[in-house]
């Protein structure tokens, strides 16, 4: 016996014979009760002192014994020792000890209803068990990553963590075909070790299972460069009905549901160009089975060009009921000598012809001599000089964002109440404490990545090039924003497409993130852009936290509050009903795009409508020449009937040919089409608000219009 | 008018001595770390991509611009022979 405070206890370790019970321990086993392991854990896992730990061990076995529970769980023992540190004021040593975990009755829900938070997540049990690890990690990461200051802020929903539920990945990526050609494959962990691909099949089946590895290591988009002019080399002894096939395989492959992380499609980009890029004119290029083939990549010019003829073709075509693929995102790069190529407006008017009959075309302006690797909804990777001169050794052209956190402009606007002073150093004071957070994350992510080749991240740390495939000094972290709009309205009275003074102040405040963001990389060590957050679940909560808190949000919320389909502007788009010449659109939103260094997009809705493909190429044209807009997308929409398979232009209840109403209704949600079953409600209400051009694309005095 | 400049830019300083700017009509918009205003000003009329290739920038009403000593000199010798 031994004195634990003022009680006389029995040893540790001895028997306390009425204390009989079984503990269903977590890892599965029915273990004999024995307060021992309270006292262990609290040791082990906090900085309590033994004999604490062995008189809240004590105080627990009492209640256990007292309340005659029947069913001891870990859980429940963890929860009571929680407590007795709690009564004891030790709140740090409480954190510590905590435990992660979803109550029995939001396991249930998880697994009955689906989760709308991301529409690229199917329903079944891969998606639940993702779901379920994610919504761990997100808790891992409010406690025990990120500081209490900032997880209040993301909680309170001053700020937007994104991805939380995996805090140990980085975002996004880009990286270069380059890399299998002239390594293979030859992962962690890998069941077998395949050297590089002889053949243009074996390359795309390279390609998809490294695709589908770098999912299980970044959060985000997996894009790829230059995707038609590196399989040129492969494509020499193929006939055109064989080059069609591989296109037609790796769209499919692509746009099938994975079976990789959570059942998911593997968010796809490529990069597509129909000219040779500058910088990798002269670059030797790589061939079957990984040896140089002799030729630089200008030689291979006219293969490349009919293989981005080809997916375009499969493109135009859509599966097998006519929908258009939601992936890979094709992104095609417009530059100037693009114009100069022979066979552009041929290309133009075919990839224009795609947008309007499928949407699927990204067209990606690179002015002057930018270069860019896209990804994502919009993310950009501007290549800098020394990422040019990586360019003559394209494996290395591996680029990632390792996290994004978004501030919630209308709230600063709330919060400064009319006051430019007070708006101008709420942004700088939240912007500072997302630079924080990015620090916060890049020092997690480096403990994980020093445990090496057989740590957790072990892919990311493989380097048959003499680098970390994550090249963590060319890192870059994204600072998002949304609502943009209603920060103005509410500021200022007038929404950004309402008045010059409006759009210059929306200016303004972009133009003082950009300018904090600089300051603040040089203060924190880190490449800080800005980025159009796309926002898919953001701006929803954002908005619905500050319908909860703000009274005054509800003068510039948008969509409908009865139906809870409320939502902000996303990032520094123009109201998405506005009544615009969509040219002007493209234009005044353009204006902010050379402030966002990591990449925006202008969205054109196209409902029903279907523009010629010339229409859609003058468009193209005009804004490659006459404004500094960064990216645009056409969006048409769709109904496909789940009862007769086949697929109508426009959003409609009931199937025009059967009758059918299990319809499915598809377009884009943020940046990639999905269908509107899976979409939140904040998005939900924002499609009903889009204002969808009819005027200007259904008649030709509105193309008139766009083209005065 | 305006016409952007840096501080530490040689060829702006060049311009403003050469011209009697508030006389032209000119008002000088100083890039800097803490003039987001001025950032402002340049993405509306879209020569952000420039400042970073050159300056100093002018825009004038009708929103020509012209970048690079020489072209503004001409200009705006041109502009103040009008004027006289």
């Amino acid at each position: 016996m031994h004195l634990v405070g003022n009680r006389t206890a029995p040893p540790l370790g001895g028997e306390s014979t009425d204390m009989a019970l079984f503990v269903r321990t977590s890892s599965e086993v029915l273990a004999n009760w024995d307060r021992r392991a309270i006292v262990e854990a609290l040791i082990r896992e906090t900085f309590v002192d033994q004999d604490t730990a062995e008189q809240v061990a004590l105080e627990v076995e009492d209640i256990i014994r007292q309340g005659n529970v029947r069913v001891v769980t870990a859980p429940l023992i963890r929860e009571l020792v929680d407590a007795k540190l709690i009564e004891r004021g030790l709140e740090e040593a409480r954190r510590m000890h905590t435990r992660l975990g979803v109550p029995l009755y939001d396991v249930e829900q998880m697994l009955t209803v689906p989760n709308k938070e991301n529409a690229n997540v199917p329903h079944g049990p891969e998606a639940t068990n993702l779901t379920l690890a994610e919504s761990i990690k997100k808790e891992y990461a409010l406690l025990n990553v990120f500081s209490q200051e900032i997880a209040d802020a993301h909680m309170a929903g001053d700020i937007h963590l994104h991805d939380l539920g995996f805090i140990d990945r980085p975002y996004c990526s880009g990286q270069s075909l380059e890399y299998i050609k002239k390594f293979g494959l030859s992962l962690p962990n890998a069941l077998a070790i395949a050297k590089p691909a002889k053949h243009a099949e074996v390359l795309l089946a390279h390609m998809v299972k490294f695709a589908a590895a770098l999912q299980s290591n970044f959060a985000g988009a997996i894009g790829w460069d230059a995707v038609n002019i590196f399989f040129a080399p492969y494509l020499e002894e193929l006939t055109d009905y064989q080059i069609k096939q591989l296109a037609q395989m790796m769209i499919f492959e692509f746009s099938q549901q994975a079976v990789a992380r959570g059942g998911q499609a593997i968010f796809t980009d490529i990069n597509l160009y129909w000219e040779i890029p500058r910088h990798f004119e002269n670059v030797p290029a790589i061939g079957p089975g990984g040896r140089y083939t002799g030729k630089t990549y200008a030689d291979y010019a006219e293969l490349s060009q009919k293989f981005v003829w080809k997916l375009f073709d499969v493109f135009l075509e859509g599966d097998a009921s006519g929908r258009p693929f939601f992936f890979p995102k094709p992104l095609v790069h417009i530059t100037e000598k693009f114009f100069q190529t022979p066979g552009h407006r041929e290309f133009l008017n075919h990839i224009c012809r795609v947008a309007s009959e499928k949407g699927n075309t990204y067209f990606v302006f690179d002015r002057g001599s930018t270069a860019k690797i896209s990804e994502c909804c919009r993310l950009s990777f501007k290549l800098e000089q020394r990422d040019l001169d990586d360019a003559k050794t394209p494996w290395k052209m591996r680029y990632s964002a390792l996290q994004n956190v978004t501030v919630n402009l209308p709230r600063l606007a709330y919060k400064a109440n009319g006051d430019d002073t007070k708006l101008f150093q709420l942004i700088a004071h939240y912007l500072e404490l997302a630079a924080k957070a990015h620090v916060q994350k890049r020092d997690f992510l480096k403990k994980l990545l020093d445990h090496g080749k057989i740590g957790p991240l072990a892919l990311l740390t493989m380097d048959p090039d003499g680098e970390p495939y994550l090249r963590l000094n060319r890192c870059s972290f994204l600072l998002g924003m949304v609502g943009l709009n209603e920060l103005v309205e509410y500021h200022t009275g007038q929404e950004l497409h309402q008045s010059e003074p409006a759009l210059m102040f929306g200016l303004r405040i972009i133009a003082h993130m950009k300018l904090m963001a600089d300051k603040l990389g040089q203060r924190y060590g880190l490449k800080l852009v800005l980025e159009q957050t796309p926002a898919e679940s953001t701006a929803y909560r954002f908005a619905k936290l500050d319908a909860k808190t703000y009274p005054q949000a509800l003068k510039v919320l948008k969509g409908d509050l009865d139906q809870a389909e409320i939502y902000y502007t996303n990032s520094t788009l123009f109201n998405v009903g506005a009544d615009l010449n969509p040219i002007l659109r493209v234009k005044s939103e353009g204006l902010f795009h050379p402030l966002i260094e990591a990449g925006s997009i202008t969205h054109v809705w196209l409902g029903e409508s279907q523009p010629s493909a010339e229409s859609l190429a003058n468009f193209v044209i005009k804004t490659f020449k006459n404004s500094k807009n960064d990216q645009i997308a056409f969006s048409p929409e769709f109904t496909t009937c789940l009862t007769c398979n086949r697929t109508v232009r426009g959003l409609h209840k009931k199937c025009l040919f059967c009758g059918s109403e299990k319809v499915e209704g598809i377009t884009r949600i943020t940046g990639y089409f999905t269908k509107l079953s899976s979409w939140n409600k904040g998005k939900l209400g924002e499609l009903k608000d889009r204002y969808r051009n009819r005027p200007y694309f259904d008649s030709h005095e509105g193309l008139e219009l766009m083209s005065a | 008018m305006l016409l952007f400049t840096k501080p530490e830019c040689s060829k702006c300083h060049d311009v403003k001595r050469l011209f009697d700017l508030g006389h032209l009509g000119v008002r000088e918009e100083v890039l800097g770390p803490d003039n987001p205003e001025a950032l402002a000003e340049l993405a509306f009329y879209e020569c952000v991509e420039l400042a970073e290739r050159e300056l100093p920038i002018l825009v004038t009403a009708e929103r020509q611009v012209f970048s690079g000593v020489i072209p503004i000199k001409k200009f705006l010798r041109s502009f103040s022979g009008t004027q006289d």
